[in-house]
């Protein structure tokens, strides 16, 4: 098969190369698009999870926007801001991108922001969603297609705190992303009636034991437990819980990165029936969620997660921005380059499998509804989400000036 | 009431499980002089060879039994083939073997990402506890069975350790070995093989607390660097090759993260690191650490 596709393109290029002979010859037009991402370090799988998305969107579009073939240079930043300085200047200086996105990591994300600005290079983030982003550090220079850090915890609270919890313990990692999520959840659960009644912030990447703090919470006599872990802490903090037996009296709850897909085998089968509130699920059967869900099955072999979906849209915002860009442009690149970020912003990706998505004055993204998933067995035996509700979606923290 | 003594039961719990590491480490460096940082490699080795164990028979026990066995036998290889016949080549500096180790570690951690990320595709692993350890026991609270594994095996490998050390012919020749190297030579005894030996005990053990902690936490990338700190404070804070030492350093670090993060959170980032400061202040050698009779 492509044995075959190369001696036909090999004929077409002959043919092309004849007929191009004595005129000026046609020039491909190509639009270099970064993939800068934390490849290494412990976003690496939600970072390959965003790569299989883009190919996948890639692919979809024939690898042409308008006109231009695509082509990515991929960049890893190591989830360290300083490397992610380093490598997108590497991308705008040498690889002279045109567009670049996918970040991880908040802080790589603030600290792209800043060199998009600087560099007027637009770039899109594809999680980094820290408030401050479109916040504080918003630009012409860009847009993020996830979320913020408010717009969804902030939801959840007020969800929890209508279904009559009335007390809560907040137990997350001492850093800038577990603070920013501890706020949205006590912004948006305490407005609504509930009280956090314990802040319980344990020391990032180097807690060893939950138990006092597991303890500590046992002791408020509080109605749940709110959580923001990711990766190998979640595991830690999810059997711990269980270990406690805690289950019952203080139901353990947060976001899709405490119960994520990742870290079920891990947890071995004591994730089944928590309850977190998400912005994507495979288990959706929206039109648009479900025909993703078949594109990239049928590419991976395997059902896409919410980092997909994110990736997805981060990808499909980029390459449908770059287009509408380009076309009205009269079928070129525009000089200016925040034209690009305006375009992506007009656009209204009413068949992202998340549901409808568009853009707020801040270049962030905003989705019309978000999920409360339960784990449940499934008649396979495994563990698979349960769509049990669904929640408006929060606001962004206001600070965004963008001159 | 009962608060404070759930949390020393948390505090036996970790220290046992750092004293697990720690006492492998310890008794390597005084014995040999080594600062052995491959010792989170052997700590992952254990980890994620019990996880292959328990992926083929769905067995604790079995992986808990023969996990331990690869870091032994690493462990024994690494010693005998490449680090003592450096050491006999005169490239036995604490720098040397520290680099060399820690490019070990590194070495390991690659190599693990490799077999199991990028081509098996998992990132987080466990191994599930066994029928009667996985649930907890009504003690006044709910308190996991799980975690009182932990203290009892941790407290009876100090005791295995202790009197394997201090009342058998095996450990007189380790004692000796730690106080004057070139006598125990002189008579006679085949110090290669105890040193090999004695450093492949340790790594035995280190995967044997690989194995439990793979249960209770997750096996994962970072595992062994995140264990590894804690271990070298141990070693400093009970002295160099000393079981009684580290087995109290295990119980200062363990009690004193625990204790910290429960009662006073402001501190427990650094609580441990105060101690170590203050030790090597005023006790360099620690607590149970003989003055270094030459330098």
């Amino acid at each position: 098969m492509t044995l075959v596709r190369k001696i036909t393109s090999l004929f077409a290029g002959a043919g092309m190369l004849v007929a191009a002979s004595g005129a000026a010859l046609a020039q491909e037009k190509t639009v270099k698009v970064g993939l800068l991402s934390d490849f290494s370090g412990v976003f690496a799988q939600l970072a390959k999870d965003v790569e299989d998305a883009w190919m996948l969107a890639l692919e979809e579009r024939g690898g042409m926007v308008a006109g231009y073939k695509v082509e990515i240079v991929k960049e890893d930043s190591e989830n360290s801001p300083q490397a992610a300085v380093q490598k997108a200047n590497k991308l705008i200086k040498s690889d002279n991108v045109t567009i670049f996105g996918g970040s991880i990591s908040s802080g790589v994300g603030i600290a792209l922001a800043g060199v998009a600005d600087k560099e007027k290079t637009p770039y899109v983030a594809g999680f980094s969603i820290a408030d401050a982003l479109t916040g504080k550090f918003c630009s012409p220079y860009v847009a993020r297609t996830s979320f913020s850090a408010n717009a969804l915890q902030a939801a959840a609270g007020a969800y929890w705190a209508k279904k009559g919890v009335k007390t809560a313990v907040f137990m997350g990692p001492d850093y800038a992303a577990g603070q920013a999520m501890l706020a949205g959840f006590k912004n948006g659960f305490e407005a609504a009636g509930g009280k956090v009644v314990l802040e319980e912030l344990t020391p990032f990447k180097t807690t060893k034991d939950w138990g006092p703090s597991l303890l500590k919470a046992q002791q408020t006599g509080a109605d749940m437990i709110y959580t923001f872990y990711a990766g190998s802490e979640a595991v830690q903090v999810v059997k711990q819980h269980a270990a406690f037996g805690m289950q019952e009296k203080m139901p353990l709850r947060g976001a899709m990165w405490i119960y994520d897909e990742a870290l079920w085998d891990a947890m071995g089968g004591v994730e089944i029936g928590a309850i977190h509130v998400t912005n994507y699920t495979n288990a959706l059967d929206t039109e648009a969620s479900e025909r993703f869900e078949k594109a990239f099955e049928a590419k991976y072999g395997r059902l896409p997660v919410a980092s997909n979906a994110m990736g997805y849209t981060n990808a499909v915002a980029i390459f449908d921005g770059l287009a509408k860009a380009i076309e009205d442009n009269g079928g070129n690149l525009p000089e200016d380059k925040s034209k690009i970020i305006a375009a992506l912003a007009s656009l209204k990706l009413y068949s992202d499998p998340r549901g409808p998505v568009h853009f707020n004055s801040s270049n962030n993204a905003m989705q019309d509804e978000l999920y409360m998933v339960q784990i449940v067995k499934g008649d396979d035996g495994k563990p698979h989400h349960k769509v049990i509700d669904t929640l408006p979606y929060g606001e962004d923290l206001p600070g965004c000036n963008m001159q | 009431m009962t608060f404070f003594l759930f949390n020393l039961l948390n505090g036996l719990q970790l220290s046992m499980l750092i004293f697990l590491m720690a006492i492998g480490l310890t008794v390597i460096f005084g014995l040999m002089d080594i600062l052995n940082l491959a010792h989170g490699a052997f700590y992952m080795a254990g980890a994620y060879f019990g996880y292959v164990v328990f992926q083929a028979t769905g067995s604790f026990w079995i992986a808990l039994a023969i996990a331990p066995l690869l870091p032994l036998v690493l462990g024994f290889l690494l010693q005998y083939f490449v680090l003592q016949p450096l050491i006999d080549r005169g490239r036995s500096a604490h720098l040397d073997m520290a680099l060399l180790t820690f490019g070990l570690l590194f070495f390991t951690i690659g190599l693990i990402d490799l077999v199991f990320f990028e081509t098996l595709g998992l990132t987080f692993m466990s191994i599930d506890k066994p029928a009667g350890l996985g649930s907890y026991v009504n003690i006044g609270t709910f308190y996991p069975s799980y975690r009182l594994f932990i203290i009892a095996v941790g407290l009876l490998v100090a005791l295995i350790v202790w009197l394997l050390l201090e009342r058998t012919v095996v450990g007189a020749v380790v004692r000796a070995g730690v106080d004057d190297r070139e006598m125990v030579r002189a008579m006679g005894v085949n110090v290669y093989v105890v040193f090999a030996s004695v450093f492949a005990l340790g790594c035995g053990l280190a995967g044997l607390a690989g194995v439990i902690a793979g249960a209770e936490l997750s096996i994962n990338i970072t595992m062994g660097v995140q264990i590894l700190i804690p271990t070298l404070v141990v070693v400093v804070l009970g002295g160099l090759g000393s079981v009684k030492g580290c087995f109290f350093g295990s119980l200062i670090v363990g009690m004193t993260e625990t204790l910290s993060q429960a009662y006073v959170p402001a501190l427990a980032l650094f609580a441990t690191y105060l101690i170590l400061a203050a030790m090597l202040v005023f006790r360099p050698q620690g607590f149970f650490g003989r003055t270094p009779k030459s330098v």
